[in-house]
């Protein structure tokens, strides 16, 4: 067994001892209760008194101990103190994170912060004063930023990546419009993510958007422009990606798909919706050439795989134009499960 | 993957409350000792003829010690299971 693993139960014996002894603890509350209503010079309210401090001692939570968050675990419990615990948690997550090292790296017990999460959602579904609501959406926010990032984060190295690209194929620098909205990408989704995004960004670098000459040529910026919008759909948020190239090349993933035995040229044109998508079929491409960019024809269908395993989707929706046309502008859609993400938490005024 | 976190969830939720359970019972078997211990005493007095009233009094504490670990014991596994069970489903 680790050192993680021994603080980790040491942690979890001592939350269970005072939740044993919180009957208790509630008891002398309501005795001190009692007597403070009585009268406040009672020398068996200061008795009181000192016994209560005593037992909050069995509280006080080791900051080196990843206990800081079990102790606002039991202030959930004990909804009548939350505000006052919750600040003092806040200031202590503060101190914490100037303490923790390099880049402000904080490490804490995934399982423990997910929990807590939970709770403090259940909370948020019980009326509490405005004051209330804005430490626990603080709290909650702070709580979510531990093991999730801003989607923009997540894919900070993919448009790295996309820029040097851009210079590789002599082609302008992409620029990046992109929509952030309120989600955090779980840390269990990032690399997720990152291989789809990686799988889009290049394909829109690569096939999508021209060179600097044909766009000047086009009347075009010399740069392209990749967006990325962000939009929520029930349990599930859609990232719609798209570029201001040249469109995906239909008539070629056809001619393709008719090479590879896909469809007979004999049998009716399939849709060009239904064509487009063929770019998610295992070992399709339309490069001219395989280089270290494209052309292996294994990216879009591994990065369709890797959603659907998740629960997600990814597709891609025709722009403008008719069947015929030899390029069509394009939306990816990637369709992200509730695993993929969490929503700061904003609570509603008019409530 | 979130698989793999989800199905690691499962199994050290159950840990969790092993552990608690394991906490929990150790806490009550050191009270119930001390219960018993002063059923001992209680014994012992009597043989040496201590007043009644002493007896007595020691003999309710007796009863109130075990009778106030049981409660809390039983409030403490109700509260336990009961969040264990809801981080389960």
């Amino acid at each position: 067994m680790n050192t993680a693993n021994i603080k980790s139960n040491t942690s979890i014996a001592k939350a269970a001892v005072v939740e044993y002894f919180k009957p208790i603890l509630r008891l002398v509350n309501f005795i001190k209760y009692i007597f403070a209503t009585q009268s406040r010079d009672n020398i068996l309210f200061d008795k009181v008194s000192n016994i209560e401090k005593n037992l909050e001692m069995r509280r006080v939570v080791d900051l080196e101990n990843q206990e800081i968050f079990g102790r606002l675990e039991d202030v959930i419990l004990r909804q009548e103190l939350i505000l006052k615990t919750i600040k003092k948690e806040l200031a202590e997550v503060d101190t914490f994170n100037d303490k923790s090292g390099p880049e402000g790296m904080v490490s804490l017990d995934p399982e423990r912060v997910s929990s807590w999460l939970a709770s403090i959602k259940d909370l948020t579904e019980s009326g509490m004063p405005e004051e209330v609501k804005g430490v626990v959406s603080e709290a909650y926010n702070l709580l979510t930023s531990v093991d999730a990032q801003p989607l923009s984060e997540v894919i900070s190295d993919v448009i790295e990546s996309a820029n040097s690209l851009a210079d590789q194929l002599g082609k302008g620098k992409p620029v990046m419009d992109i929509d952030n909205s309120d989600i955090l990408i779980e840390s269990e989704a990032q690399s997720t993510l990152n291989n789809i995004f990686m799988h889009v960004f290049r394909n829109a670098m690569d096939h999508g958007i021209e060179g600097i000459d044909e766009r000047i040529e086009k009347g075009k910026s010399e740069s392209g422009t990749i967006q990325l919008h962000v939009t929520r759909e029930g349990e599930f948020y859609n990232l719609s990606v798209k570029d201001d190239g040249r469109g995906m090349a239909i008539s070629r993933i056809y001619k393709m798909a008719i090479e590879k035995g896909i469809y007979q040229d004999s049998d009716p044109k399939p849709s060009a919706t239904e064509i487009a998508n063929l770019i998610f079929s295992s070992g399709f491409s339309t490069a001219d050439k395989v280089t270290d960019v494209s052309g292996r024809g294994v990216g879009m269908n591994a990065v369709k795989d890797f959603l659907e395993e998740a629960g997600g989707s990814i597709d891609v929706n025709l722009g403008d134009g008719s069947e015929d046309d030899d390029f069509r502008p394009f939306t990816t859609n990637i369709k992200i499960p509730a695993s993929f993400y969490k929503v700061a938490l904003k609570f509603d005024k008019t409530a | 993957m979130p698989e793999n976190t989800a199905s690691e969830e499962m199994v050290s939720v159950p840990r969790r409350f092993l552990f608690e359970a394991i906490t929990g019972i150790s806490v009550f078997l050191i009270i119930a000792v001390a219960a018993v211990g002063l059923s001992f005493l209680v014994t012992l007095l009597e043989n040496f003829g201590v007043d009644n009233v002493i007896v007595i009094g020691l003999k309710c504490a007796e009863y109130l010690i075990f009778l106030f670990d049981l409660v809390l014991f039983g409030r403490f596994l109700w509260v336990t299971f009961k969040k264990t069970w809801k981080e389960l489903k």
